[in-house]
């Protein structure tokens, strides 16, 4: 693809600021790198909730939740590969 | 880290504590005056002088000051509070007549001059001279008027001896004493065991550690530099990646700006603070410990 335009909820990413792009990329996209990217110096716990605490929401309210997220996928992973 | 706050801290100690120099910088017999005792800061006193053997009195001293359009050379002045005080230190004042106090009393920021100068600059009692603490005139010590002469022809060659009042020259003058000027009857001895206290057995060793603590300091400066933007520019390249990632997840370019401004900012103060109470902590101990070795007093 040589030419063209990206619309993201009917906006086109060109005509956004650099802070508009940071916010709708926090809050409308999710990332599944290629390879093992994660913030050394954070817990995985933290480095979910980066994007959170970044938009200026409070950790507390979402750590209940990450952690059933943490729960089940400790359950399936034993379940599939017979171990945790 | 620890280095880094280890050689700020000596940095702040030689910085906030300094040596204090005890010891003149020369010392010597005079025509004019039994011994003079030129110092070197504000550490010595005629007061310390006067326990010496054979030393019998001891006055203070003080810098030149400058006569405006009158004079291109400097004058020493003296503050007066009794002439034949002054003048039992001072053998090159001679002054006919008993009255000098009087006349210095009896005028209002009166001034005693040289007669021979005065007759070249054609000075008169009564005329009005302006006195600056320095050459290019611009710091004004104020006006005085001519009360009488004196002659400061015998141990001298410039005849510009000055005399004020003591209490002019306390409220006036705040120049620190330059000179101590030492009575006595046996010069030669004086001036060994003076030059034995202040001067031969410090001066020396005190410049000598001045030196190679300043050495160490500049070194220690650069060091903690070039150490201080190694960790930073380490810690960047080190943290790209990291940076990246953040970046393409959730923080705008200024949001990451500002992390990497406040992280900055976090470890320059820690660091600072923890060296300047550091310095305050060891200045007395590292210098009395360094100084020990020498026998001087810090």
């Amino acid at each position: 693809m040589s030419s063209g335009e990206v619309f993201v909820n009917g906006k086109n990413i060109a005509d956004m600021s650099d802070k508009e792009k940071s916010v709708m990329r926090r809050t409308n996209m999710g990332f599944v790198f290629q390879f093992y990217n994660l913030v050394q110096n954070l817990t995985i716990k933290e480095n979910i909730l980066l994007p959170i605490v970044m938009d200026g929401k409070k950790a507390s309210g979402y750590e209940e939740k990450i952690d059933r997220i943490f729960i089940v996928s400790i359950f399936l992973s034993s379940f599939i590969f017979g171990r945790a | 880290m620890f280095t880094v706050v280890i050689l700020i801290a000596v940095v702040m100690t030689t910085l906030t504590n300094g040596i204090k120099n005890v010891a003149a910088t020369d010392i010597a017999n005079s025509s004019a005056y039994d011994v003079i005792v030129t110092l070197n800061g504000e550490d010595m006193r005629a007061s310390d002088l006067r326990d010496f053997e054979n030393v019998t009195g001891a006055l203070d001293s003080y810098e030149s000051l400058w006569f405006g359009d009158y004079c291109t050379g400097s004058s020493r002045v003296y503050g007066i509070g009794q002439f034949n005080e002054l003048n039992e230190y001072v053998r090159a004042l001679r002054y006919d007549g008993d009255n000098l106090d009087e006349l210095l009393r009896n005028t209002a920021h009166g001034i005693i001059v040289d007669e021979y100068w005065a007759r070249v600059q054609n000075l008169s009692v009564g005329d009005v001279v302006t006195f600056f603490a320095d050459e290019k005139q611009s710091n004004e010590i104020g006006n005085f008027t001519v009360a009488g002469f004196w002659d400061s022809s015998t141990g001298t060659t410039d005849r510009g001896f000055v005399g004020i009042s003591l209490d002019d020259f306390q409220s006036l003058i705040t120049d620190v004493p330059d000179k101590v000027l030492v009575r006595t009857s046996t010069p030669g001895s004086v001036v060994q065991a003076i030059s034995e206290r202040y001067l031969d057995t410090g001066i020396a060793a005190v410049d000598t550690m001045i030196g190679m603590l300043f050495a160490c300091v500049v070194l220690g400066a650069i060091i903690i530099v070039c150490g201080i933007v190694s960790n930073l520019i380490v810690s960047f390249i080190g943290r790209k990646k990291e940076y990246a990632v953040m970046y393409s997840v959730c923080m705008s370019k200024r949001q990451l700006m500002n992390m990497l401004l406040w992280e900055f900012l976090f470890s320059c103060i820690s660091v600072g603070l923890v060296s300047i109470v550091a310095g305050f902590a060891l200045s007395e101990w590292f210098l009395s410990k360094a100084a020990n070795g020498t026998g001087m007093v810090i």
